[in-house]
């Protein structure tokens, strides 16, 4: 029980913010996440760690029997950790929304909530058919969130990013019927049991197993999103209202990580591996392009969108070395590119609601005038940059080791997308922090609930830096199992 | 006492929340927390450290990282001697802050950086594995980075600190690689193990692993053609460029090459690049010196070209003596910086020794302490300099071929001439006495005591002589066994020319007396005569642009800012984005129709998505 206890308390407090009237929703949601992180906590302490690659947790309800669809919620160690990732970031959202959402509170905090739903079902759920629904019903209230709270070009951002998000979906239905069928028509038995359908694989030609998994790849790296599916991304997150590129960036993007991984290669390990090297082409072609157009970005929020592409980009490295160490990096990055970006638009959403804007030259020289915010822009960056000692190290070092591992010399040249990375981050704190100091009247400082937004994932930044261990090795046994 | 050396650094990082959080309330806005700290990470480091020397070994395990092995700390005779140094002259530069940062509102950013910045260090020289060492080494970065870039609204601090940062970055990446390489091949980041294993690896690969390691040493120690950062690195406070030269950062990245040495030693390929980069270094960073009038800049190109000497020494197999030359450096350099704070403090941070000049008459402390510092970086008897500096040539000659002892031996000419140019302008000059508005003062006690405890030992040091250099090499371990007097027989089989001839009885007067003239020379040209006007020479110019070093940084940074960059974001815009718009005119229709939709009322869209959640669960129950 404690699984659907996760997944549908945000979508309850959800109801009752919404019932609860405009002023009071957002307290509502408050409580609604903060109780959400602690029963997550409490998830993640009684997970059973050393044998994270089991499902655990599992509750299974038998549902619309005549397709075997069955409400199937578990969790391994990958799934456990993004729960994690999903009600942390959740908090800092609701918080960060605090002071920026002005407007048609009541609603909002009623779609945040469902989107929290949403995405946790992603992560949990282990029947295709459910997976499909809970990915669907996150779609639907992201689209209104940034078409109704968003900023001048909101419709055109909602509308691209509905249509790109959905051509992945589209193809990942297909597959998933597909799939379904093909188990059926080989065995006789209709079901949508995720561990029943890995499989499925075995049933169907090499080549099949690969033009089905490529296309359900490439629904989820539009979503990831690589390069060049990535075009969505910058607009939808610079309309997006802050608090909603947090989840944007922190989860949305790693629904497509994680449905590489659970699905992608859980469903078609085989084939999969057999189009890893295109991944982690596409991975590494992802890093340097969004890096390099980074570089120069003169909207912030633009460029930390840009940061997430590059990042994810060595995710997808990580991911198609196919290599154990790789995928640890992968996962790691997805939890700490989670955090470190998160952070980091919400920051963007706490300039923009003092100066109305993201532009660089509009928000810079305010160091002396907002430290507390100067000093958290620059831990961001350097978290980016992957600086040791917090989270963004561990991720890069296994994710380039898988790729050393797996490609040898040709991933030498690799690093130098590290060097990229720093340049743009760099670059940018020099923009923003250094230079003739400005004052201003709408230059306060961040207040509490600011604070208190950005200090959650900045701890978890700084744990998982300064002690990666037990995190790798969680993944380490996932992975192990998953790649054999 | 060795067993607690693990708590040397991190009793210094303890500084830096405490600065951060509680500074602003204590004495000094955080430099009395500071000093604690550091003080009582010295006194642990002092007998944990001599234990080390004496021969014990200290060793601890951690699995840090998960997956790839053990990290944790090891504290050996080379890493105990490294550990007292970097305490002791750390502790000395914090103390010489608490009179020099006394006025700056930004104090408690400034120990905390500071405190985390020799924590850091102290780390690094007693990490047992890669990981460990390049953690360390990377947030030596960031401390260099914020620190250099203290006074964040000065425009040359902010270039100078990305310069910095990006520069080293890029030596960073590379230490990376070979880390990755080492442990994909090797199966461990363990340095001893490391040490222990290159038969087993082809000789490319070790080749090719070694140099990445020496790129990493380039960036960090500011060597050809990585070394551009050092001298912007001035705009930092004083004291930071200090704890930089002296204590910390470009140290870590010869201690480096040191530690990796009979890895390295495998690849006579790497050896001879450590060498000529060196070699190279140390001659072409002195030249720079010379056309140079801001005090702090002509003190960084001399580091540059010392350290040089270390890689030189190092390359050639004389490990101990590199090591010893950068001991004595350390404690030199500390004190020729900390000078040059004391003389910026009492003239408003005038820089330019033009407009210095005359200051021997208020100043005669603090110019009597920077004379030593001087006599010694000169290498003028009986200071630490001349014996560390003549064991650097002495390997030059013995193991090197004729380029690189003549390299060797030039620059301690060169360097007694540019380190007296700068003593004489600053303290006597043509000018009688300074301005006015300047109001020179001597420098208060505070800083006065960090001077003459930097000025007795480098005379301790310089007393002690070949002993410590017996001990250092001893403590590096190589002078036991494999090697003879730290001195391996590699030159021969990698020299790129002929090796030189000279008598070893002859080694050490030639140096002294190319010394000699240097400062002879400086001394008629800066004191006796009034300095000439060579502005206009070519040769003036070429050394004033840094042989294009600045140039080129500035273009490749231009390069990706303005052209390379710009050019992506209009391609992802107009191109990529362009297609994908293209494509999605069909979709425009839906947009249309999703535009009808939006009507603005709340209870419309309520209601649309309520429909829609109907519509999927009236689908999923057929």
């Amino acid at each position: 029980m404690l699984l659907s206890l996760i997944v549908w308390l945000p979508a309850i407090f959800g109801v009752i913010a919404y019932l609860s009237g405009e002023r009071r929703s957002k307290h509502v949601t408050l409580l609604g996440a903060v109780l959400d992180l602690v029963l997550a906590l409490y998830l993640s302490v009684s997970f059973n760690w050393s044998e994270a690659y089991r499902m655990q947790f599992t509750e299974v309800y038998p549902w619309i029997r005549m397709f075997g669809v069955s409400y199937k919620l578990s969790v391994d160690g990958l799934s456990m950790t993004l729960v994690l990732l999903t009600t942390i970031l959740f908090v800092s959202s609701a918080l960060g929304s605090m002071r920026i959402i002005k407007e048609r509170n009541a609603l909002y905090n009623l779609l945040l909530m469902v989107l929290q739903t949403g995405i946790l079902g992603v992560f949990v759920s282990m029947d295709l058919f459910i997976f499909f629904l809970f990915w669907e019903v996150e779609l639907i209230p992201m689209y209104f969130l940034i078409a109704i709270w968003g900023s001048e070009n909101r419709r055109y951002a909602a509308i691209k990013f509905f249509i790109f998000t959905h051509i992945g979906s589209l193809l990942m239905f297909f597959t998933f019927i597909f799939i379904h069928l093909k188990y059926f028509w080989t065995t006789g038995i209709r079901t949508f049991d995720y561990s029943t359908l890995t499989a499925a694989e075995g049933y169907m030609p090499l080549t099949l197993a690969k033009i089905l998994c490529s296309l359900l790849i490439i629904g989820y790296l539009i979503k990831v999103p690589s390069v060049p599916l990535h075009t969505w991304l910058p607009d939808a997150h610079v309309e997006a209202p802050s608090p909603i590129s947090v989840i944007l960036a922190g989860l949305l993007l790693k629904t497509g990580g994680y449905g590489i991984l659970r699905m992608g290669y859980g469903l078609f390990p085989k084939a999969a591996a057999s189009i890893s090297t295109w991944i982690a082409g596409l991975g590494a072609l992802s890093l340097f392009y969004a890096s390099l157009v980074a570089i120069s970005q003169i909207n912030l929020k633009r460029l930390v969108a840009y940061s997430s592409i590059a990042h994810m980009g060595v995710f997808l490295v990580g991911i198609g070395s196919h290599t154990v160490i790789g995928w640890v990096g992968a996962m790691f990055m997805m939890f700490s590119h989670g955090l470190i970006n998160g952070m980091l638009f919400n920051m963007c959403g706490f300039y923009k609601y003092r100066f109305h804007s993201y532009d660089i030259p509009i928000l810079k020289g305010f160091t002396k005038a907002m430290p507390i915010s100067s000093a958290f822009l620059v831990f961001g960056g350097m978290a980016s940059l992957g600086l040791p000692g917090l989270s963004g190290f561990p991720a890069e070092f296994f994710s380039f080791m898988g790729a050393f591992k797996a490609f040898g010399y040709v991933a030498i040249p690799l690093i130098a997308g590290l060097l990229l990375n720093a340049a743009y981050n760099l670059w940018m704190i020099q923009r923003m922090i250094f230079g003739e100091q400005r004052y201003e009247d709408e230059a306060e400082d961040l207040v509490v609930t600011e604070i208190v937004a950005l200090l959650i994932p900045s701890a978890f930044i700084i744990l998982l830096g300064v002690y990666p261990a037990p995190l790798a090795e969680l993944y380490r046994v996932v992975a192990l199992n998953m790649i054999g | 006492m060795i067993q607690y050396a693990y708590l040397v650094p991190l009793i210094s990082f303890l500084g830096f929340p405490l600065c951060l959080l509680f500074g602003r309330r204590t004495w000094e806005k955080g430099g009395g927390i500071a000093i604690v700290l550091v003080g009582l990470s010295l006194i642990l480091s002092i007998p944990a450290g001599m234990e080390a020397i004496e021969g014990k070994e200290f060793l601890i395990k951690l699995n840090w990282m998960g997956l790839v092995g053990f990290s944790g700390i090891y504290v050996d005779g080379a890493a105990g001697l490294m550990l007292i140094a970097v305490s002791w002259v750390s502790f000395l530069i914090v103390m010489f802050s608490l009179g020099y940062m006394h006025e700056d509102p930004g104090r408690p950013r400034y120990y905390a950086l500071i405190c985390l910045f020799i924590g850091a260090m102290q780390l690094f020289v007693i990490s047992l594995d890669m990981v460990t060492m390049f953690v360390a080494w990377e947030i030596m970065g960031f401390c260099s980075y914020a620190l250099i870039g203290f006074w964040y609204e000065r425009m040359p601090a902010m270039r100078g600190s990305l310069k910095a940062f990006l520069t080293t970055r890029i030596g960073d990446v590379f230490l990376l690689a070979a880390m990755l390489l080492v442990y994909l091949n090797l199966g461990t980041l363990n340095i001893v193990r490391i040490n222990s294993s290159p038969p087993q690896l082809s000789r490319s690969l070790v080749t090719m692993i070694s140099i990445f390691m020496l790129i990493g040493a380039i960036g960090k120690s500011s060597q050809i053609p990585l070394w551009g950062w050092l001298w912007e690195a001035m705009e930092g406070p004083t004291t930071v460029s200090a704890l930089i030269h002296a204590a910390t950062m470009v140290n870590a990245g010869v201690y480096l090459m040191a530690r990796m040495f009979p890895f390295i030693s495998s690849s006579n390929t790497a050896l001879l690049a450590t060498s000529y980069v060196g070699g190279l270094t140390a001659f072409l960073a002195a030249t720079l010196a010379f056309t140079e009038y801001d005090i702090k800049r002509v003190l960084a190109y001399s580091t540059i070209s010392q350290l040089g000497y270390m890689l030189l020494a190092i390359g050639l197999g004389g490990v101990g003596r590199g090591v010893f030359h950068l001991l004595s450096h350390s404690s030199f350099k500390a004190l020729l910086f900390l000078c040059s704070g004391a003389v910026l403090h009492a003239t408003l941070d005038t820089r330019d020794m033009r407009k210095l000049g005359g200051l021997w008459r208020s100043m005669k402390l603090t110019a009597m302490a920077m004379l030593v510092g001087s006599l010694s970086l000169a290498g003028i008897p009986p200071f630490s300099g001349f014996f560390s500096k003549g064991l650097v040539i002495e390997t030059a000659a013995v193991n090197g071929d004729t380029v690189l002892y003549l390299l060797a031996a030039i620059t301690s000419a060169l360097t007694a001439f540019y380190i007296f140019r700068m003593w004489f302008m600053t303290f006597f000059g043509w000018r009688e006495r300074p301005p006015e508005e300047f109001h020179v003062h001597e420098a208060p006690k505070i800083m006065l005591i960090p001077l003459y405890a930097l000025v007795a030992t480098t005379v301790a040091l310089s007393f002690l002589g070949e002993d410590v250099m017996v001990q250092v090499s001893s403590a590096m371990g190589y002078l036991s066994s494999k090697y003879s007097e730290g001195v391996v027989e590699i030159g021969k089989a990698v020299a790129l020319v002929s090796r030189v001839r000279i008598p070893k009885l002859l080694i050490e007067p030639i140096t002294l007396t190319l010394a000699v003239m240097g400062l002879a020379l400086a001394t008629y040209m800066y004191y006796i005569s009034r300095p000439p006007d060579l502005t206009r020479t070519f040769l003036f110019k070429l050394l004033d642009e840094k042989y294009g070093t600045d140039i080129f940084c500035y273009g490749l940074a231009a390069l990706f800012r303005e052209h390379l960059s710009p050019f992506m974001i209009w391609f992802d815009r107009k191109i990529v984005d362009g297609v994908v718009n293209a494509l999605g005119r069909e979709f425009l229709i839906l947009g249309d129709y999703m535009r009808r939709i939006h009507t603005g009322v709340v209870q419309d869209y309520v209601e649309i998505l309520a429909l829609g959640i109907v519509l999927l669960l009236l689908l999923m129950l057929l």
